[in-house]
């Protein structure tokens, strides 16, 4: 077999798993199920960024993806009063064809689009490690959404204290 | 690298760090004071833009735009904070405990806001963007007694969630099909894919989120009603205007779509926004709603600005949103005073307000003819620009709807106004109004009345501005 | 800056009212005589100008032109023709007649005359502005006064004031957004960028294509036309008027409807004379609907406003009529018939006001025999309702004549028509005269004080006007030929050297 086959029959493989194991998280009917394929999802996605001699993100993905939050997620839904786990993850039925149909068919128009264009990015990949350009490119050329990040993340942590603090009387 | 490019951010980065700062080490007592420090410290910010006019040039290997466009949307973002701070401190003020880190985070979404204004590339668009969205996540949800702000932030962070993941899609499929996130590397209008379109399709369906344009602005609403009202002042007003000048940024700025490809999708955008912003507004029976659907049918006019992509419209679009920003908040403001004294944001509440307090029904009756576009208003001349720039094209049509509809509108701002100046009030004890609020409101009146009289103070800046845009 | 009398007209009830903020609410007779007094002085100053009009100069005089906004070419430019100085005159006669006809306003008496005297100025602000843009400005000023005016002040009778006064706005909103966009294009097709203006002078000398005058005139048609209610826009007039208090009657109906008139002329006419030779014909249609529709409506009514009212809408016709026939005779006794028209229905409206006040209603069945108690009302009504049918010696007489044969020369089937409709307004207006005025006396309204005072200044100057203007139709005749000579002699030339290259336009 040749390499491109192998890398073909990975892709598929790896996508397979991410998407089945997406819609296992969303459908399942118990909370902890649904994270559980949900990280399973998220780890997958790392095996595509592997494919795409992404190293340094792939273990990024694992470690945040794969590590921390469905740990973060398994406390949320334990530290939260739940009467049991079976039920705890309702999905609304009633309104799946139209949900079906419309998925579909924007799948369908994404498809299409994807199949008649020609991307910029094609055949560039490269094989050396990509954290050396990947710190260049962040602390020099993005280094204004790098430091705007900064910004949001504190922002993000004082809005969680604030909202997890809850209110006082006055 | 040039640092003078990011001086007013870097100015409101250390100035919001300072405020946290600030309210870590003052105790509940000093509220009051860290109001004022915020007050204060916008003004400097706002000192500090003024500086940068006339600069006009990028950086950071194209990834940061400083041109007088980006100066002026700035200078209304910080116009808007200074005005929602005055007009909203003590309703800050009867916030339960923690209420210290609130202007924290108003600072943190108006740096989020000038990121937007001054983003040159996708990445940096993006970032600032949700630095803004996700301050204005907790905002809304600051209120921490009231069910209804818990679940207005709830819903926006579900809903913002959803339309940024769009955005964020839409912008994957663009650097896909061009190979670059600089929007002034853009690929020319031929070689565009039809990746490219579905990637600008995603972007004005996000963005339309963030403006609220019909058909995105369920959200709105909901959310503008839910909120702590000085919240909702700052969100209908700035993150609408910091919406807008991305947009503007992406669309105008780089070439991703052929412009006759857009224009159909932008021109049906604004005539739909136009038509059912101002339809639906007219059963509202709650002021904040009401004014959540008048909210709507801006964004519809400024749409049009937009669609004309030229000059003449980024003029009207600047002038507008300016105008826009100082009616509205005006108009919140004296929502605002009267909740603090009623309780209530129904509009049956404004009944008798011109004998309860005459300057605020004044004011709000100036502004709502100015949102509603009758001279001789500031609104008029902001509508004027906008579809005038479109009609100069030919294109008549978005005038004709955009017209009627702003007369159509006339009629349930004529009717809040019909309450404040015809009953008798339910209660006759006078409405006390403090002097933050009483600057804000005067500085609205003041505003909306003489850039309606002598538009050139305002549209001389707003032209150079619209002409920056263009690097002419 | 040379002293033009009608910049001070201007201004004197704008100062009026800003003087009027200062006064406490309390001094209800302050507040009226500085009303007056203000009103007054416009009222001096504008006779002033009628009377010292330069017939030798022609044009435009006491000019004053101060660049607004330079960058869009909008000037503050203000100068009176003969073509604007009777609508001025027009304005001010009902304006100070108004405040007097208010006399007894006692709800809110300050606002009452601040919001007055703001419509008055905004009103006469049309009349004397030679810019588009203001011209607009001044014209949506008065709409939101107007509103209130009717929803605090007005009355609920067959529909309530809220229904009214919002019907009233939104209407000539609506009209005014077709107008805006009519206006908006002449402005930008006329000259390229940069050298842009909203003069009307200059735009008056710019050319426009043929399919551009069409579509565009129609936009001005419509809007002015709706302002002048014209068939079948014209449904907001009879209720606007019922809901609205006695001052914004007369003002509207005097005054306010005849800026569309005056802006077909003087904007649509003028600017687009192709266009308007493509719709006068419709315009001439829609005219006779008018005098006719409306006639027939009037004489169905019981409640005295009403009558007015349809009445108004049914004179417009002719005002219509002349004005479609395009010719120097129908135009001429289309503007004069709008002054004519302003007088008797401003006076017509006032005694109505007295009558309500006193006897509380303005149903026809409920009143008669009022001529025995209120003999001074009832000379009012009388000359105002001869006036209307067009009586020689009166102040419409001449113009209607003069309507008749300009535009029989045009449209010699639609002007039998329309001269038939004097028929319809005949009988309404003596059928009303007859019912409130004639017949026994009736014992209830025995104790009604008949008008005195103050209260006779809308009879005294009205009626003198209708009399004297009846008596020396010239002063009033040559003044408008003045104004429309020139306007019409313009419109022509356009249109024959036009169709001499365009190779016809029927």
């Amino acid at each position: 077999m040749s390499n491109e086959a192998v890398y073909g029959i990975m892709f598929y493989l790896v996508s397979a798993v991410v998407l089945l194991s997406a819609v296992a998280a969303v459908t399942l009917r118990n909370l902890i199920h649904a994270a559980l394929f949900l990280a399973i999802s998220f780890v997958s996605v790392a095996g595509i960024y592997v494919l795409l001699h992404a190293d340094f993100l792939a273990a990024v993905q694992v470690l945040i993806y794969g590590g921390a939050i469905p740990v973060l997620i398994a406390f949320g839904v334990m530290l939260t009063r739940t009467p049991g786990a079976a039920g705890s993850n309702p999905v609304n039925t009633k309104t799946y064809i139209w949900g079906l149909g419309i998925t579909g068919a924007l799948f369908a128009v994404i498809m299409l689009s994807l199949l008649k264009s020609k991307f910029a990015m094609q055949g560039l990949i490269s094989k050396e490690p990509s954290i050396e350009g990947l710190a260049r490119l962040m602390l020099g050329d993005f280094l204004i959404p790098f430091e705007f990040a900064a910004i949001l993340l504190l922002a993000a942590m004082i809005g969680a204290i604030i909202l997890a603090r809850g209110g006082e009387a006055k | 690298m040039n640092f003078n490019l990011l001086s007013t951010e870097i100015a409101t980065a250390l100035f919001g760090s300072v405020l946290l700062i600030l309210s870590l080490v003052t105790g509940k007592d000093a509220r009051r004071g860290l109001g004022h420090a915020t007050l204060a410290g916008l003004l400097v910010l706002l000192l500090i833009t003024f500086t940068q006019y006339g600069i006009n040039s990028g950086g950071f290997s194209g990834t940061w735009i400083l041109d007088d466009y980006a100066v002026f949307m700035k200078q209304v973002f910080i116009i808007a904070a200074i005005l929602v701070v005055f007009a909203g401190k003590s309703y800050v003020e009867d916030f339960t405990g923690n209420c210290n880190e609130f202007y924290v985070l108003m600072v943190f979404a108006l740096l989020g806001m000038m990121g937007m204004a001054s983003a040159g590339d996708l990445i940096t668009l993006y970032v600032s963007l949700e630095t803004m969205t996700i301050s204005f996540y907790i905002l809304v949800a600051y209120n921490l007694t009231s069910g209804k702000s818990a679940e207005a932030g709830l819903k926006y962070l579900i809903l913002g969630a959803l339309s940024s993941a769009v955005i964020l899609y839409g912008m994957s499929l663009v650097y896909g099909a061009a190979g670059t996130t600089l929007f002034a590397k853009m690929p020319p209008v031929s070689v565009a894919s039809p990746v490219l379109l579905l990637g600008a399709v995603m972007l004005v369906a996000g963005f339309g989120f963030k403006i609220a344009a019909v058909p995105f602005h369920m959200w709105s609403p909901d959310i503008y009603e839910g909120a702590p009202t000085p919240v909702t002042a700052f969100l209908a007003v700035a993150s609408k205007a910091a919406g807008f000048a991305a947009m503007l940024r992406v669309f105008l700025g780089g070439t991703p779509v052929a412009p006759d490809n857009w224009l159909g999708i932008i021109a049906v955008l604004a005539a739909i926004t136009m038509i059912i912003g101002n339809l639906v507004a007219i059963p509202q029976t709650g002021i904040k709603r009401m004014l959540a659907y008048s909210s709507i049918a801006q964004a519809g006019y400024i749409l049009v600005g937009l669609m004309a992509a030229d000059p003449a419209g980024v003029n009207g679009v600047l002038f507008y949103s300016m105008i826009y920003a100082v009616a509205n908040v005006g108009a919140f403001a004296v929502v605002i005073a009267v909740e603090r004294a009623t309780g209530s944001d129904e509009i049956a509440v404004f009944g008798g307000l011109w004998q309860r307090q005459p300057l605020l029904a004044s004011v709000m009756t100036v502004c709502l003819l100015s949102l509603a576009g009758i001279p001789p208003m500031a609104g008029f001349v902001g509508k004027f620009l906008l579809f005038s720039a479109i009609m100069d094209q030919g294109i008549y049509w978005p005038a004709f709807i955009g017209f009627v509809m702003s007369m159509i509108s006339v009629y349930y701002y004529l009717r809040v106004a019909l309450v404040i100046w015809r009953d008798e009030p339910k209660d006759p004890a006078p409405i006390a109004v403090e002097s933050g609020m009483r600057l804000a409101v005067m500085a609205a009146l003041a505003v909306t009345v003489v850039l309606g009289v002598y538009p050139a103070v305002l549209s001389d800046l707003s032209l150079a501005a619209a002409k920056s845009f263009f690097g002419m | 800056m040379n002293f033009s009398p009608i910049a001070i007209a201007l201004l004197a009830p704008i100062v009026g009212a800003m003087l009027l903020i200062f006064i406490p609410k309390d001094e209800r007779r302050l507040i009226r005589w500085i009303a007056a007094f203000s009103m007054g002085i416009a009222l001096l100053l504008s006779l002033a100008a009628y009377f010292m009009y330069d017939f030798v100069k022609g044009g435009f005089q006491y000019t004053i032109s101060i660049p607004w906004v330079k960058e869009l070419g909008i000037t503050l430019a203000l100068g009176a023709d003969g073509l604007s100085l009777p609508m001025l005159l027009l304005t001010n006669l009902i304006g100070f007649s108004a405040i007097f006809a208010s006399w007894n306003i006692d709800k809110r008496t300050k606002e009452f005359f601040i919001l007055l005297l703001l419509l008055i100025a905004g009103v006469m602000g049309t009349f004397v502005s030679l810019d588009l843009f203001v011209f607009f400005l001044f014209y949506e000023v008065v709409v939101i006064p107007i509103y209130i005016m009717v929803i605090i002040w007005g009355s609920s009778k067959r529909v309530t004031k809220e229904y009214a006064g919002m019907k009233l706005t939104i209407y000539l909103l609506i009209g005014s957004a077709f107008l805006l966009v009519g206006l908006v294009a002449l402005y930008l097709n006329a000259y390229p960028a940069g050298q842009r203006t909203f003069l009307m002078s200059a735009l008056a000398q710019a050319s426009f294509s043929e399919s551009f005058q069409i579509y565009c005139f129609a936009l001005l048609a419509f809007g002015f036309g709706s302002l002048l209610s014209m068939f079948p826009f014209h449904s907001w007039s009879p209720d606007g008027y019922a809901g609205a208090p006695t001052a914004v009657s007369m003002i509207h109906a005097g005054v306010l409807k005849k800026i569309g008139g005056y802006g077909l002329l003087r904007i649509g006419v003028l600017t687009l004379p192709l266009g308007a030779k493509f719709w006068a014909p419709v315009i001439a249609l829609l005219a006779v609907g008018n005098v006719a529709y409306a006639g027939f409506i009037a004489l169905a009514q019981k409640d005295l406003k009403y009558v007015v009212g349809y009445s108004s809408v049914s004179h417009m016709g002719y005002v219509l009529i002349g004005l479609a026939a395009m010719n120097v005779i129908g135009v001429n006794g289309a503007v004069a018939n709008m002054f004519a028209h302003g007088v008797m229905s401003a006076l017509f409206f006032a005694m109505i006001g007295w009558v309500y006040e006193r006897t509380h209603t303005r149903w026809i069945p409920d009143l008669g025999g009022l001529g025995h108690q209120m003999p001074r009302v009832a000379t009012g009504m009388l000359l105002a309702g001869m006036a209307g049918l067009g009586l020689p010696g009166l102040v419409s007489f001449v113009p209607e004549f003069t309507i008749f044969i300009g535009s029989f020369a045009a449209y010699p089937v639609l002007a039998v028509l329309a001269i038939a409709g004097v028929v319809i307004t005949a009988l309404y207006t003596l059928r009303v005269l007859a019912n409130v005025l004639f017949g026994p006396r009736r014992a209830e309204f025995d104790d009604l004080q008949d008008i005195k005072g103050p209260e006779m200044v809308p009879l005294v100057v009205l009626g003198a006007v209708l009399i004297l203007a009846g008596m020396f139709p010239w002063y009033l005749m040559d003044m408008v030929n003045a104004g429309v000579q020139p306007i019409v002699d313009t419109v022509l030339a356009k249109v024959s050297q036009m169709t001499a290259l365009g190779g016809g336009v029927k």
